[in-house]
Protein backbone atom coordinates (compact mmCIF):
# COMPACT_ATOMS: atom_id res chain seq x y z
CA UNK A 1 0.00 0.00 0.00
CA UNK A 2 1.30 3.60 -0.93
CA UNK A 3 2.43 5.11 2.84
CA UNK A 4 0.96 8.46 1.13
CA UNK A 5 -2.64 7.02 0.49
CA UNK A 6 -2.58 5.21 4.26
CA UNK A 7 -1.47 8.54 5.93
CA UNK A 8 -4.23 10.80 4.57
CA UNK A 9 -7.03 8.33 4.22
CA UNK A 10 -9.82 8.84 7.00
CA UNK A 11 -8.12 5.96 8.84
CA UNK A 12 -5.16 7.55 9.09
CA UNK A 13 -6.94 10.86 9.72
CA UNK A 14 -8.40 8.68 12.67
CA UNK A 15 -5.01 7.24 13.46
CA UNK A 16 -3.41 10.88 13.53
CA UNK A 17 -6.39 12.42 16.18
CA UNK A 18 -5.94 9.61 18.58
CA UNK A 19 -2.07 10.12 18.86
CA UNK A 20 -2.38 13.83 19.24
CA UNK A 21 -5.21 13.15 21.52
CA UNK A 22 -3.07 10.44 23.86
CA UNK A 23 0.02 12.82 23.27
CA UNK A 24 -1.82 16.07 24.79
CA UNK A 25 -3.23 13.99 27.82
CA UNK A 26 0.51 12.34 28.13
CA UNK A 27 1.42 15.47 28.11
CA UNK A 28 -0.91 17.63 30.46
CA UNK A 29 -0.13 14.29 33.02
CA UNK A 30 3.88 15.02 32.63
CA UNK A 31 3.42 18.83 32.91
CA UNK A 32 1.09 18.60 36.36
CA UNK A 33 4.17 16.05 37.80
CA UNK A 34 6.76 18.75 36.54
CA UNK A 35 4.51 21.41 38.50
CA UNK A 36 3.98 19.28 41.74
CA UNK A 37 7.59 17.95 41.62
CA UNK A 38 8.80 21.78 41.35
CA UNK A 39 6.20 23.15 44.10
CA UNK A 40 7.33 20.09 46.11
CA UNK A 41 10.88 21.36 45.98
CA UNK A 42 10.85 24.79 46.59
CA UNK A 43 7.43 24.06 49.72
CA UNK A 44 9.45 21.42 51.03
CA UNK A 45 12.82 22.84 51.71
CA UNK A 46 13.45 25.67 53.54
CA UNK A 47 11.88 29.19 51.74
CA UNK A 48 14.67 30.63 50.02
CA UNK A 49 12.48 34.14 49.93
CA UNK A 50 13.43 34.92 53.64
CA UNK A 51 17.11 34.45 52.88
CA UNK A 52 17.07 37.77 50.93
CA UNK A 53 18.16 40.84 53.02
CA UNK A 54 18.24 38.50 56.79
CA UNK A 55 14.39 38.20 56.38
CA UNK A 56 15.25 34.75 58.25
CA UNK A 57 16.37 36.77 61.29
CA UNK A 58 13.29 38.59 60.38
CA UNK A 59 9.93 39.35 62.90
CA UNK A 60 7.43 36.61 62.01
CA UNK A 61 5.12 39.36 60.89
CA UNK A 62 7.14 40.77 58.48
CA UNK A 63 7.78 37.44 56.93
CA UNK A 64 4.50 37.02 56.66
CA UNK A 65 4.00 39.76 54.62
CA UNK A 66 6.84 39.07 52.53
CA UNK A 67 5.13 35.87 51.79
CA UNK A 68 1.82 37.27 51.14
CA UNK A 69 3.39 39.57 48.35
CA UNK A 70 4.66 36.99 46.90
CA UNK A 71 1.86 35.06 46.77
CA UNK A 72 2.70 32.64 49.11
CA UNK A 73 0.30 32.73 51.96
CA UNK A 74 -1.67 29.90 52.69
CA UNK A 75 -1.47 26.40 53.97
CA UNK A 76 0.40 23.88 51.64
CA UNK A 77 -2.64 22.50 49.43
CA UNK A 78 -3.97 25.71 49.07
CA UNK A 79 -0.77 26.89 47.92
CA UNK A 80 -0.54 24.46 45.48
CA UNK A 81 -4.29 24.63 44.00
CA UNK A 82 -3.98 28.63 43.70
CA UNK A 83 -0.06 27.52 41.90
CA UNK A 84 -2.08 25.55 39.09
CA UNK A 85 -5.15 27.89 39.20
CA UNK A 86 -2.76 30.53 38.27
CA UNK A 87 -1.06 28.69 36.07
CA UNK A 88 -3.71 27.66 34.06
CA UNK A 89 -4.16 31.81 33.61
CA UNK A 90 -0.61 32.34 32.72
CA UNK A 91 0.58 33.66 35.89
CA UNK A 92 3.75 32.55 37.16
CA UNK A 93 3.94 34.52 40.17
CA UNK A 94 6.31 37.84 41.33
CA UNK A 95 10.27 37.59 41.06
CA UNK A 96 11.85 38.83 44.65
CA UNK A 97 11.99 42.21 42.83
CA UNK A 98 8.66 42.30 42.40
CA UNK A 99 8.35 42.16 38.51
CA UNK A 100 5.90 39.71 37.24
CA UNK A 101 7.69 36.48 36.24
CA UNK A 102 6.06 36.39 32.70
CA UNK A 103 7.73 39.98 32.21
CA UNK A 104 10.82 39.00 33.06
CA UNK A 105 11.17 36.08 30.94
CA UNK A 106 9.17 37.56 27.94
CA UNK A 107 11.99 40.26 27.90
CA UNK A 108 14.84 37.92 28.14
CA UNK A 109 13.50 35.89 25.64
CA UNK A 110 13.25 38.75 23.40
CA UNK A 111 16.68 39.21 23.74
CA UNK A 112 17.57 35.51 23.20
CA UNK A 113 15.70 35.33 20.23
CA UNK A 114 18.22 35.43 17.56
CA UNK A 115 20.89 33.16 19.02
CA UNK A 116 18.24 30.58 19.77
CA UNK A 117 16.54 30.72 16.17
CA UNK A 118 20.30 30.27 14.92
CA UNK A 119 21.20 27.22 16.92
CA UNK A 120 18.22 25.71 16.25
CA UNK A 121 18.20 26.29 12.37
CA UNK A 122 21.92 24.73 12.69
CA UNK A 123 20.61 22.01 14.50
CA UNK A 124 18.10 21.40 12.05
CA UNK A 125 19.45 22.07 8.83
CA UNK A 126 23.53 20.86 8.68
CA UNK A 127 24.17 17.42 10.45
CA UNK A 128 22.05 15.31 9.05
CA UNK A 129 22.70 16.87 5.66
CA UNK A 130 26.37 16.78 6.16
CA UNK A 131 26.16 12.91 7.05
CA UNK A 132 23.84 12.15 4.34
CA UNK A 133 26.63 14.14 1.75
CA UNK A 134 29.50 12.55 3.27
CA UNK A 135 28.47 9.01 4.19
CA UNK A 136 30.02 6.23 2.22
CA UNK A 137 29.63 2.47 2.99
CA UNK A 138 33.52 2.34 3.16
CA UNK A 139 34.58 4.79 5.55
CA UNK A 140 36.41 7.94 3.45
CA UNK A 141 38.70 10.36 4.74
CA UNK A 142 36.20 13.04 5.09
CA UNK A 143 33.99 11.20 6.71
CA UNK A 144 36.44 10.66 9.36
CA UNK A 145 37.62 13.86 9.84
CA UNK A 146 34.20 14.74 10.13
CA UNK A 147 33.48 11.91 12.94
CA UNK A 148 36.50 13.20 14.90
CA UNK A 149 35.21 16.56 14.75
CA UNK A 150 31.75 15.55 15.89
CA UNK A 151 33.37 13.55 18.72
CA UNK A 152 33.99 16.68 20.44
CA UNK A 153 30.60 16.54 21.95
CA UNK A 154 31.87 15.15 24.88
CA UNK A 155 33.42 18.45 25.36
CA UNK A 156 31.18 19.91 28.47
CA UNK A 157 28.40 22.70 26.88
CA UNK A 158 29.96 25.62 29.60
CA UNK A 159 33.98 24.79 28.78
CA UNK A 160 33.15 24.72 24.92
CA UNK A 161 30.99 28.35 25.31
CA UNK A 162 33.99 29.85 27.85
CA UNK A 163 36.82 28.79 25.39
CA UNK A 164 34.83 30.14 22.15
CA UNK A 165 34.20 33.34 23.93
CA UNK A 166 38.06 33.70 25.13
CA UNK A 167 39.31 32.71 21.80
CA UNK A 168 36.09 35.93 20.43
CA UNK A 169 37.13 38.88 23.02
CA UNK A 170 41.04 38.18 23.10
CA UNK A 171 41.73 37.05 19.62
CA UNK A 172 39.32 37.15 17.14
CA UNK A 173 37.88 40.29 17.62
CA UNK A 174 40.88 42.38 16.10
CA UNK A 175 40.71 40.65 12.91
CA UNK A 176 36.68 40.04 12.36
CA UNK A 177 35.11 42.96 9.82
CA UNK A 178 31.68 44.51 10.49
CA UNK A 179 30.39 45.14 14.34
CA UNK A 180 31.36 42.73 16.74
CA UNK A 181 27.34 42.38 18.24
CA UNK A 182 26.36 40.46 15.31
CA UNK A 183 29.88 38.19 15.24
CA UNK A 184 28.48 37.70 19.19
CA UNK A 185 25.05 36.52 17.81
CA UNK A 186 26.54 34.20 15.55
CA UNK A 187 28.87 32.89 18.17
CA UNK A 188 26.24 32.53 20.77
CA UNK A 189 24.08 30.68 18.39
CA UNK A 190 27.10 28.47 16.97
CA UNK A 191 27.48 27.95 21.23
CA UNK A 192 24.22 26.39 21.89
CA UNK A 193 24.19 24.43 18.69
CA UNK A 194 27.67 23.12 19.23
CA UNK A 195 26.80 20.09 21.63
CA UNK A 196 23.49 18.90 19.87
CA UNK A 197 24.84 19.27 16.48
CA UNK A 198 27.65 16.90 16.74
CA UNK A 199 25.60 14.53 19.18
CA UNK A 200 22.92 14.71 16.18
CA UNK A 201 25.78 14.05 13.36
CA UNK A 202 26.94 11.26 15.48
CA UNK A 203 23.79 9.54 16.01
CA UNK A 204 23.11 10.01 11.92
CA UNK A 205 26.51 8.31 10.91
CA UNK A 206 25.78 5.69 13.03
CA UNK A 207 21.88 5.27 11.77
CA UNK A 208 23.28 5.71 8.18
CA UNK A 209 25.79 2.77 8.84
CA UNK A 210 22.80 0.44 10.14
CA UNK A 211 20.06 1.63 6.90
CA UNK A 212 23.43 0.57 4.83
CA UNK A 213 22.56 -2.95 5.95
CA UNK A 214 19.30 -3.18 5.07
CA UNK A 215 18.37 -5.54 1.86
CA UNK A 216 16.30 -2.66 0.38
CA UNK A 217 19.97 -0.70 -0.14
CA UNK A 218 20.97 -3.93 -1.53
CA UNK A 219 18.21 -3.50 -3.99
CA UNK A 220 19.15 0.26 -4.68
CA UNK A 221 23.08 -1.15 -5.11
CA UNK A 222 21.85 -3.83 -7.85
CA UNK A 223 19.69 -1.36 -9.77
CA UNK A 224 22.80 0.70 -10.48
CA UNK A 225 21.85 3.61 -8.29
CA UNK A 226 24.24 5.60 -7.08
CA UNK A 227 25.88 6.31 -3.63
CA UNK A 228 24.75 10.03 -3.30
CA UNK A 229 21.12 9.44 -4.76
CA UNK A 230 21.22 6.52 -2.37
CA UNK A 231 21.92 8.87 0.63
CA UNK A 232 18.89 11.12 -0.60
CA UNK A 233 16.70 8.24 -0.35
CA UNK A 234 17.46 7.63 2.99
CA UNK A 235 17.46 11.01 4.09
CA UNK A 236 13.69 10.01 5.33
CA UNK A 237 14.08 6.69 6.74
CA UNK A 238 17.03 8.94 8.95
CA UNK A 239 14.62 11.79 9.85
CA UNK A 240 12.29 8.70 11.02
CA UNK A 241 14.90 6.89 12.88
CA UNK A 242 15.96 10.10 14.96
CA UNK A 243 12.99 11.60 15.09
CA UNK A 244 12.85 10.33 18.93
CA UNK A 245 15.94 12.66 19.58
CA UNK A 246 13.94 15.78 19.11
CA UNK A 247 13.12 16.34 22.99
CA UNK A 248 17.18 15.78 23.67
CA UNK A 249 18.27 18.13 21.15
CA UNK A 250 15.85 20.67 22.34
CA UNK A 251 17.20 20.25 25.87
CA UNK A 252 20.76 20.69 24.62
CA UNK A 253 19.90 24.10 23.00
CA UNK A 254 18.69 24.97 25.63
CA UNK A 255 21.94 23.98 28.24
CA UNK A 256 23.98 25.13 25.00
CA UNK A 257 22.03 28.53 25.25
CA UNK A 258 22.23 28.97 28.78
CA UNK A 259 25.71 28.32 29.20
CA UNK A 260 26.79 30.65 26.25
CA UNK A 261 25.20 33.30 27.78
CA UNK A 262 26.29 33.13 31.01
CA UNK A 263 30.09 32.98 28.92
CA UNK A 264 29.04 35.96 27.09
CA UNK A 265 27.53 37.83 29.88
CA UNK A 266 24.69 38.37 27.38
CA UNK A 267 21.18 38.90 29.79
CA UNK A 268 18.86 36.71 27.86
CA UNK A 269 16.60 33.67 28.57
CA UNK A 270 19.51 31.38 30.14
CA UNK A 271 21.36 33.94 31.95
CA UNK A 272 18.29 34.26 33.78
CA UNK A 273 17.89 31.64 34.87
CA UNK A 274 21.67 31.27 36.54
CA UNK A 275 20.45 35.15 38.04
CA UNK A 276 17.61 33.34 39.60
CA UNK A 277 20.06 30.36 40.93
CA UNK A 278 22.53 32.39 42.53
CA UNK A 279 19.69 34.83 43.86
CA UNK A 280 17.30 31.87 44.86
CA UNK A 281 14.54 33.45 43.34
CA UNK A 282 11.81 30.73 44.04
CA UNK A 283 8.94 31.95 41.78
CA UNK A 284 11.51 33.07 38.72
CA UNK A 285 13.20 29.40 39.08
CA UNK A 286 9.68 28.02 38.87
CA UNK A 287 8.88 29.84 36.52
CA UNK A 288 11.83 29.16 34.24
CA UNK A 289 11.68 25.35 34.90
CA UNK A 290 7.93 25.39 34.00
CA UNK A 291 8.20 27.12 30.60
CA UNK A 292 11.46 25.30 29.46
CA UNK A 293 10.07 21.48 30.89
CA UNK A 294 7.28 22.08 28.79
CA UNK A 295 8.66 23.03 25.55
CA UNK A 296 11.22 19.80 26.25
CA UNK A 297 8.48 17.67 27.31
CA UNK A 298 6.13 18.65 25.03
CA UNK A 299 9.21 17.56 22.30
CA UNK A 300 10.17 14.54 23.92
CA UNK A 301 7.19 12.22 22.97
CA UNK A 302 7.35 13.71 18.94
CA UNK A 303 9.29 10.74 17.47
CA UNK A 304 8.12 7.84 20.46
CA UNK A 305 7.46 4.87 18.16
CA UNK A 306 4.30 3.96 18.53
CA UNK B 1 48.43 -7.46 31.58
CA UNK B 2 46.52 -6.77 28.38
CA UNK B 3 46.69 -3.71 26.37
CA UNK B 4 43.23 -2.09 27.16
CA UNK B 5 44.08 -2.74 30.82
CA UNK B 6 46.57 -1.53 30.74
CA UNK B 7 45.95 1.90 29.46
CA UNK B 8 42.86 1.73 31.94
CA UNK B 9 45.51 1.40 35.08
CA UNK B 10 48.05 4.46 33.16
CA UNK B 11 44.51 6.47 33.10
CA UNK B 12 43.25 5.59 36.67
CA UNK B 13 46.69 6.10 38.33
CA UNK B 14 47.16 9.90 37.22
CA UNK B 15 42.95 10.38 38.58
CA UNK B 16 43.74 9.27 42.09
CA UNK B 17 47.02 11.23 41.92
CA UNK B 18 44.78 14.46 41.35
CA UNK B 19 42.25 13.32 43.50
CA UNK B 20 44.59 12.57 46.78
CA UNK B 21 46.80 15.81 45.96
CA UNK B 22 43.58 17.64 46.29
CA UNK B 23 42.77 15.98 49.09
CA UNK B 24 46.03 16.60 50.76
CA UNK B 25 46.23 20.28 49.62
CA UNK B 26 49.71 20.23 48.91
CA UNK B 27 52.07 23.26 50.36
CA UNK B 28 53.43 24.89 47.10
CA UNK B 29 50.78 27.87 47.78
CA UNK B 30 53.04 30.96 47.98
CA UNK B 31 50.84 33.95 48.23
CA UNK B 32 52.00 36.95 46.33
CA UNK B 33 50.24 40.61 46.12
CA UNK B 34 50.12 40.49 42.35
CA UNK B 35 50.26 37.91 39.24
CA UNK B 36 52.76 36.35 37.91
CA UNK B 37 53.95 34.49 35.38
CA UNK B 38 54.96 30.94 34.97
CA UNK B 39 57.90 30.35 36.54
CA UNK B 40 60.56 28.10 38.75
CA UNK B 41 58.96 29.36 41.53
CA UNK B 42 55.61 28.98 40.30
CA UNK B 43 55.60 26.16 37.81
CA UNK B 44 51.99 27.47 36.77
CA UNK B 45 52.07 31.32 37.35
CA UNK B 46 50.07 32.83 39.84
CA UNK B 47 46.58 34.26 40.03
CA UNK B 48 45.51 37.95 40.44
CA UNK B 49 44.81 37.50 43.89
CA UNK B 50 48.44 35.94 44.34
CA UNK B 51 47.53 32.34 44.81
CA UNK B 52 49.40 29.32 42.62
CA UNK B 53 47.73 28.59 40.07
CA UNK B 54 49.45 24.87 40.14
CA UNK B 55 47.92 24.15 43.94
CA UNK B 56 44.36 26.19 42.99
CA UNK B 57 44.15 23.58 39.92
CA UNK B 58 45.31 20.70 41.96
CA UNK B 59 43.05 21.24 44.63
CA UNK B 60 39.60 22.60 43.10
CA UNK B 61 40.28 19.21 40.27
CA UNK B 62 41.03 17.07 43.60
CA UNK B 63 37.64 18.35 44.72
CA UNK B 64 35.42 17.49 41.39
CA UNK B 65 37.33 14.23 40.82
CA UNK B 66 36.60 13.46 44.75
CA UNK B 67 32.66 14.76 44.33
CA UNK B 68 32.28 13.15 41.20
CA UNK B 69 33.75 9.55 42.42
CA UNK B 70 31.66 9.88 45.44
CA UNK B 71 28.80 10.18 43.47
CA UNK B 72 29.85 7.56 41.03
CA UNK B 73 30.69 5.21 43.64
CA UNK B 74 26.68 5.69 45.41
CA UNK B 75 25.38 5.63 41.81
CA UNK B 76 26.85 2.28 40.64
CA UNK B 77 26.44 0.72 44.35
CA UNK B 78 22.52 1.32 44.22
CA UNK B 79 22.63 0.62 40.74
CA UNK B 80 23.89 -2.45 40.66
CA UNK B 81 21.58 -3.31 43.54
CA UNK B 82 18.50 -2.31 41.98
CA UNK B 83 19.63 -4.04 38.97
CA UNK B 84 20.23 -7.25 40.29
CA UNK B 85 16.53 -6.66 42.32
CA UNK B 86 15.13 -6.12 39.22
CA UNK B 87 16.44 -8.90 37.45
CA UNK B 88 15.87 -11.78 39.95
CA UNK B 89 12.24 -10.67 41.40
CA UNK B 90 11.24 -8.93 38.48
CA UNK B 91 9.95 -6.11 40.64
CA UNK B 92 7.45 -3.87 38.51
CA UNK B 93 6.92 -1.24 40.81
CA UNK B 94 11.22 -0.90 40.46
CA UNK B 95 11.34 -1.04 36.96
CA UNK B 96 8.51 1.34 36.79
CA UNK B 97 10.23 4.22 38.91
CA UNK B 98 13.73 3.52 36.84
CA UNK B 99 11.68 4.00 33.62
CA UNK B 100 10.40 7.08 35.61
CA UNK B 101 13.31 8.31 36.45
CA UNK B 102 14.88 7.57 33.25
CA UNK B 103 12.74 9.83 30.58
CA UNK B 104 12.74 12.62 33.10
CA UNK B 105 16.62 12.43 32.99
CA UNK B 106 16.27 11.95 29.71
CA UNK B 107 14.17 15.25 29.18
CA UNK B 108 15.19 17.60 31.87
CA UNK B 109 19.12 15.97 32.50
CA UNK B 110 19.98 15.86 35.37
CA UNK B 111 21.59 19.22 35.84
CA UNK B 112 18.31 21.51 36.17
CA UNK B 113 16.93 19.49 38.48
CA UNK B 114 20.02 19.34 41.02
CA UNK B 115 20.90 23.16 39.92
CA UNK B 116 17.25 24.12 41.15
CA UNK B 117 18.51 21.23 44.60
CA UNK B 118 21.40 23.74 45.38
CA UNK B 119 19.69 27.13 45.02
CA UNK B 120 16.90 26.05 47.17
CA UNK B 121 19.23 24.49 50.04
CA UNK B 122 22.46 26.49 49.27
CA UNK B 123 23.97 25.03 52.96
CA UNK B 124 23.94 21.66 51.42
CA UNK B 125 27.15 19.61 52.22
CA UNK B 126 29.44 18.19 49.99
CA UNK B 127 27.93 14.65 50.89
CA UNK B 128 24.92 15.97 50.58
CA UNK B 129 25.27 17.02 47.17
CA UNK B 130 26.80 13.92 45.91
CA UNK B 131 23.86 12.16 47.59
CA UNK B 132 21.52 13.87 45.43
CA UNK B 133 23.38 13.28 42.74
CA UNK B 134 23.45 9.64 43.55
CA UNK B 135 19.44 9.69 43.91
CA UNK B 136 18.83 10.98 40.65
CA UNK B 137 21.34 8.94 38.57
CA UNK B 138 21.06 5.19 39.62
CA UNK B 139 18.90 4.73 36.31
CA UNK B 140 21.93 5.20 33.90
CA UNK B 141 23.49 2.10 35.97
CA UNK B 142 20.50 0.26 36.55
CA UNK B 143 18.36 -0.38 33.39
CA UNK B 144 21.67 -1.73 31.04
CA UNK B 145 22.83 -3.98 34.28
CA UNK B 146 19.08 -5.55 34.30
CA UNK B 147 19.43 -5.77 30.43
CA UNK B 148 23.32 -7.55 30.46
CA UNK B 149 21.93 -9.82 33.80
CA UNK B 150 18.57 -10.88 31.82
CA UNK B 151 20.77 -11.53 28.62
CA UNK B 152 23.24 -14.01 30.63
CA UNK B 153 20.47 -15.39 31.84
CA UNK B 154 18.96 -15.98 28.17
CA UNK B 155 22.67 -17.58 27.13
CA UNK B 156 22.41 -20.99 26.78
CA UNK B 157 25.28 -22.68 28.95
CA UNK B 158 23.52 -20.39 31.73
CA UNK B 159 20.47 -22.53 30.97
CA UNK B 160 22.65 -25.58 30.57
CA UNK B 161 24.17 -24.80 33.91
CA UNK B 162 20.64 -24.46 35.43
CA UNK B 163 19.34 -27.75 33.83
CA UNK B 164 22.21 -29.59 35.17
CA UNK B 165 22.02 -28.07 38.86
CA UNK B 166 24.19 -25.60 39.65
CA UNK B 167 23.20 -23.74 42.31
CA UNK B 168 22.00 -19.70 41.71
CA UNK B 169 24.84 -18.57 43.82
CA UNK B 170 27.90 -20.95 41.94
CA UNK B 171 25.55 -19.03 38.63
CA UNK B 172 26.09 -15.70 39.97
CA UNK B 173 29.87 -16.20 40.84
CA UNK B 174 31.08 -17.38 37.65
CA UNK B 175 28.72 -16.53 34.99
CA UNK B 176 26.66 -13.42 35.29
CA UNK B 177 29.22 -11.22 37.64
CA UNK B 178 32.18 -11.32 35.25
CA UNK B 179 29.55 -10.64 32.63
CA UNK B 180 28.11 -7.57 34.72
CA UNK B 181 31.12 -5.74 35.76
CA UNK B 182 32.43 -6.02 32.38
CA UNK B 183 29.69 -3.63 31.34
CA UNK B 184 29.55 -1.75 34.68
CA UNK B 185 33.14 -0.57 34.71
CA UNK B 186 33.05 1.44 30.69
CA UNK B 187 29.53 2.45 32.63
CA UNK B 188 30.46 3.62 35.60
CA UNK B 189 33.60 5.73 34.31
CA UNK B 190 31.50 7.42 31.50
CA UNK B 191 29.12 8.43 34.42
CA UNK B 192 32.01 9.39 36.14
CA UNK B 193 33.34 11.69 33.25
CA UNK B 194 30.02 12.95 32.66
CA UNK B 195 29.49 13.76 36.33
CA UNK B 196 32.42 15.12 36.64
CA UNK B 197 31.67 17.66 34.06
CA UNK B 198 28.40 18.39 35.61
CA UNK B 199 29.57 19.34 38.97
CA UNK B 200 31.98 21.77 36.39
CA UNK B 201 28.78 23.37 35.26
CA UNK B 202 27.24 23.48 38.32
CA UNK B 203 30.10 25.50 39.75
CA UNK B 204 30.09 27.87 36.53
CA UNK B 205 26.57 28.12 36.98
CA UNK B 206 27.21 29.98 40.72
CA UNK B 207 25.41 26.79 42.62
CA UNK B 208 27.80 24.49 44.97
CA UNK B 209 27.32 22.09 47.34
CA UNK B 210 30.03 22.70 50.65
CA UNK B 211 32.42 25.49 50.57
CA UNK B 212 35.10 24.29 49.09
CA UNK B 213 35.91 25.98 45.70
CA UNK B 214 36.00 23.60 42.52
CA UNK B 215 37.34 23.56 39.28
CA UNK B 216 33.83 25.49 37.21
CA UNK B 217 34.48 28.03 39.68
CA UNK B 218 38.20 28.57 38.99
CA UNK B 219 37.44 28.85 34.93
CA UNK B 220 34.34 31.04 35.70
CA UNK B 221 37.08 33.18 37.43
CA UNK B 222 39.89 32.71 35.35
CA UNK B 223 37.94 33.95 32.32
CA UNK B 224 37.43 36.67 33.31
CA UNK B 225 41.07 37.94 33.90
CA UNK B 226 42.26 36.28 31.14
CA UNK B 227 43.65 39.22 29.45
CA UNK B 228 45.65 39.86 32.75
CA UNK B 229 47.05 36.59 33.25
CA UNK B 230 45.98 34.10 30.22
CA UNK B 231 48.16 31.06 31.84
CA UNK B 232 45.58 30.99 34.96
CA UNK B 233 42.80 30.21 32.58
CA UNK B 234 45.05 28.04 29.94
CA UNK B 235 45.59 25.82 33.36
CA UNK B 236 42.46 25.72 35.09
CA UNK B 237 40.82 24.49 31.40
CA UNK B 238 43.54 22.23 30.90
CA UNK B 239 43.02 20.63 34.06
CA UNK B 240 39.44 19.64 33.71
CA UNK B 241 39.87 18.60 29.78
CA UNK B 242 42.71 16.38 31.29
CA UNK B 243 40.82 14.52 33.68
CA UNK B 244 37.69 14.21 31.31
CA UNK B 245 40.27 12.84 28.68
CA UNK B 246 41.41 10.32 31.17
CA UNK B 247 38.27 9.01 32.52
CA UNK B 248 36.78 8.85 28.82
CA UNK B 249 40.03 6.73 28.02
CA UNK B 250 39.30 4.18 30.91
CA UNK B 251 35.59 4.10 30.08
CA UNK B 252 36.99 3.71 25.81
CA UNK B 253 39.41 0.96 27.13
CA UNK B 254 37.51 -1.22 29.44
CA UNK B 255 34.80 -1.38 26.97
CA UNK B 256 34.63 -5.17 26.03
CA UNK B 257 32.58 -5.95 23.24
CA UNK B 258 29.16 -8.45 24.65
CA UNK B 259 28.95 -11.74 23.25
CA UNK B 260 27.34 -12.81 20.46
CA UNK B 261 24.24 -14.59 21.05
Amino acid sequence: MNVATGIWSTSGWLRIAVHLFFWFARMCVLLIALQSLAFLLFDVLPAPEFRIGGMIAADQRAAETFRAQLGLQGTRPERYLRHLRNLTHGDLGLTLSGTPVADVISQRLRTSLPHVTLAVLIVALIPIPLATLFFRPRETGSLRLLYKLSDLGWLPAFLAAVIVNVLFSVVLMRYLPGSSDRWRTLLLGFCGALLPASTLFSASIETARELYQRPFVSTYRALGLSNRRIARLLTKNLIVALSPMVGRLALGVLLGTVFAEVAFDVAGFGRVFAEALRSADYTLIAGWLTLTGTAVLALSPVGRPE
Amino acid sequence: MNAPRKIAWQCIVPLLLLAALGFLRPPVADYRSAAMAPSWSHLLGATPSGEDVLRLCVTSAGVTITQAALATFGATVLGTLIAFLMANIGNRLLRGIANAFAFFLDALGPLIPIAALCAVAPHFPQWGLSLAITALCWPSIALPVREEIIAVHRREYVRASIVVGVTKWNILIRHVMPDVFARLVPQSFALFSNLAALLAALEFLGVKGGNSQQLGFVIYESSGVVRQCPWYFLSATATLVIALLLARRISASAHKPALVG
